[in-house]
């Protein structure tokens, strides 16, 4: 579990300083991949909601987000480069500082350390480093990785809980991150002349 | 059954917006929707006495005096949208070309909004206005330009974020109910009101405070405000109309529950956060009302203040909670009222400048008027429900011992009275400009609208007994005397 809590947090580091954005979505499903593995840690599911969280995990964060993104992309020939933070020292401090202070903020909430400390400060950090990306980039492509990255965060979280949602609502969930998806699509599709970088005057 | 009727109608009628004998006449059968859904929702508040709570649907639906005080706000507020497209397509048939996937996509968003309001499950709540979220996404962008996408944008991108801290809550909440020795965890809301009877802890805490900040992001709250003017602004009219008089009420609804639920054991979170949310958007919201000339933006910050005078209500609590309940409906109404008139002003004058806008009485008499008394209304003038709801509210403030933030309060609406008639008085008051010319406006084009002001006068001056044992309800539900 903690191998691959070190893994999760290899995944989300790592493509910050990679500036293309081929490695952004192959960092996300990275990420899936990861979640769905601690989720697997507990064995497979038994019950008809959990088999929709692992179709979550599985299909619709592993292969399904990175592939729907990455075919608008190579059809709009889209260049190879793409900062998911600016490249210079203060915002790669400024992320290696966030990821310290997760481990920190986790520390305080569970001082026995242990998985659960791992756990939460990989799920903290997650979230932290995409409003890092949020708060920093103004292209759709970055912003939206930005907000998948705290998708997966919020994920991560759940999973360090042991009860599941009920069926229709695990249903909900996921087809509100397939639909959400699907919309950030349309907005990649239009291209940055459809979504302008900065408001108008 | 009656209640899932009521959130399920307009549903049907999205179904079948595309159909190609339907279109001619899609206008007319929206407008035929929003009357029998305002019907339904009417005998469905105002049938039952304010008291009784039913659960249905399987335990995910009930039908409490919140569930029906707001479903009824929603669907009138959606009956004067559906009229306003309807009579802006009788004058300009134009407008007709493409209104299928408007009028679609409009009642899918009313059903996902009645079904949110209606949802007795905190995270199927949140599934519904994430739904709400995915339809107005496309409504704003209906004839796209460039600022209309570049607002959608936003709007999609805030609301997601916001949306997921609402459910990065739960996760904590869920946490919380795990740490102190739970059997289940669930988030049905008498499920929540079991386990908020716990002592408070951690998790409980962190949960409050992401939920409320989710939430607040809908509602406009500082920080997570800036997408608002941008968008209720670029978006049309109508549209503009859902998002402040709908969506916020349906996320409102959403903090309602909360509040109801956790209010008498986590006061001490929930209080100063959403006094000091409210406190920063009304700062915020004062600087944009003093710096605009758009008189379309200037609502939208102008919604920003009301959206900072509700929180800082539901945060005192007490006898603030029924100026609360009153502000929130009269401010539905409010923004309803303003957001179509200034559709119509724009579309006559062909500028959103307040400056090219002159004897607004004279050119336009019904939708000056309108514009008048709804800028009355909105600076919180008697006799209008907002008016009191305000007062209530100071008063709280005064009766909680809250004397800075009173103060602080005040000198923010006066300074927002200021900037806004400087903006707006001219508008309605000023001479005739070289361009004016009357405007032709029938009666039953401003029918709706005069409805909706009846209405909010009556919250000022006389509330029916069986709506006023509704807004009683709802307030002590809040925590109010």
């Amino acid at each position: 579990m903690t191998f691959l809590l070190i893994a999760f947090l290899i995944v989300l580091v790592g493509p910050l300083f990679i500036a293309t954005w081929r490695t952004s979505l192959m960092g996300l499903a990275l990420q899936g991949v990861l979640l769905t593995a601690i989720y697997l840690q507990r064995g497979w599911p038994v019950t008809a909601s959990g088999a929709v969280l692992l179709l979550d995990l599985l299909l619709l964060r592993t292969w399904f987000v990175p592939r729907y993104l990455q075919r608008i992309l190579s059809r709009q020939s889209a260049p190879r480069r793409n900062d998911v933070i600016p490249a210079n020292m203060l915002s790669w401090t400024l992320a290696g500082a966030l990821v310290f202070a997760s481990f920190h903020f986790a520390g305080l909430i569970f001082p026995e350390g242990g998985v659960e400390t791992t756990h939460l400060a990989a799920a903290t950090a997650a979230l932290l480093l995409g409003f890092l990306i949020l708060g920093t980039e103004n292209t759709p492509f970055s912003q939206m990785t930005g907000a998948l990255r705290i998708e997966n965060a919020i994920a991560l979280f759940e999973l360090g809980s042991a009860h599941l949602l009920p069926l229709p609502i695990q249903l909900g969930v996921t087809a509100i991150l397939l639909l959400t998806v699907l919309a950030f699509g349309g907005f990649l599709r239009a291209g940055p002349a459809g979504v302008p970088g900065e408001p108008e005057p | 059954m009656m209640n899932l009727l009521a959130a399920f109608f307009p549903a049907a009628g999205a179904t079948v917006a595309g159909v190609k004998r339907v279109r001619p006449r899609i206008v007319s059968m929206l407008l035929a929707i929003a009357a029998v859904d305002a019907a339904l929702a009417a005998w469905f508040a105002l049938g039952t006495p304010a008291s009784a709570v039913v659960v249905f649907g399987g335990g995910y639906f009930v039908a409490d005096a919140t569930s029906r005080l707001f479903l009824l706000v929603a669907s009138l507020v959606f009956l004067g949208i559906a009229t306003y497209l309807w009579t802006r397509v009788k004058d300009t048939p134009a407008l007709r070309e493409g209104l299928e996937r408007m009028v679609g996509f409009s009642l899918a968003f009313v059903s996902a909004a009645n079904l949110a309001i209606l949802s007795h499950h905190a995270i199927a709540g949140w599934i519904f206005l994430e739904l709400t979220t995915l339809a107005a996404v496309q409504l704003i962008q209906y004839h796209p330009s460039p600022a209309r996408v570049g607002a959608a944008w936003r709007y999609l991108l805030f609301s997601s974020v916001g949306l997921g801290l609402v459910l990065l809550g739960f996760a904590c909440l869920a946490r919380g109910m795990e740490a102190s020795g739970q059997a289940h965890v669930g988030f049905f809301l008498d499920e929540l009101a079991e386990a908020a009877r716990q002592p408070p802890e951690l998790w409980r805490r962190i949960g409050l405070v992401l939920i409320l900040l989710g939430y607040g992001t809908k509602l406009g709250l500082a920080p997570m405000y800036t997408w608002l003017p941008e968008t209720y602004h670029a978006a049309p009219p109508a549209v503009t109309a859902l998002l402040g008089a709908v969506q916020f009420n349906v996320a409102l609804v959403g903090v309602f529950r909360i509040v109801q639920i956790y209010r008498p054991t986590d006061q001490a979170v929930i209080g100063p956060e959403l006094v000091a949310l409210g406190l920063a958007t009304m700062a915020v919201s004062v600087l944009g009302v003093i710096a605009t000339r758009n008189y379309v933006k200037l609502i939208a910050y102008a919604s920003l203040n009301h959206g900072g005078v509700i929180a800082i209500g539901l945060g005192i609590g007490g006898i603030a909670a029924y100026g609360v309940v009153l502000y929130a409906v009269a401010n539905a109404f409010i923004k309803a009222i303003l957001f179509l008139t200034a559709g119509k002003i724009e579309a006559h004058y062909r500028t959103e400048d307040a400056r090219q806008v002159t004897a607004l009485l004279k050119d336009m008499p019904y939708s000056g008027l309108f514009f008048m008394v709804g800028i009355f209304a909105l600076l919180g003038f008697p006799p209008f429900g907002s008016f009191l709801g305000e007062l209530i509210i100071l008063s709280g403030l005064i009766g909680a011992g809250r004397f800075v933030v009173f103060a602080a309060f005040c000198s923010i609406l006066t300074v927002t009275f200021i900037a806004t008639g400087r903006t707006v008085f001219p508008m309605i008051w000023g001479a005739p400009g070289d361009r004016a010319h009357r405007a032709g406006q029938t009666l039953t084009s401003v029918l709706p609208k005069l409805v909706l002001l009846l209405a909010l006068l009556a919250m000022g001056l006389y509330l029916p007994a069986p709506v006023n044992a509704l807004f009683r309800q709802v307030a002590a539900g809040l925590g109010g005397l």
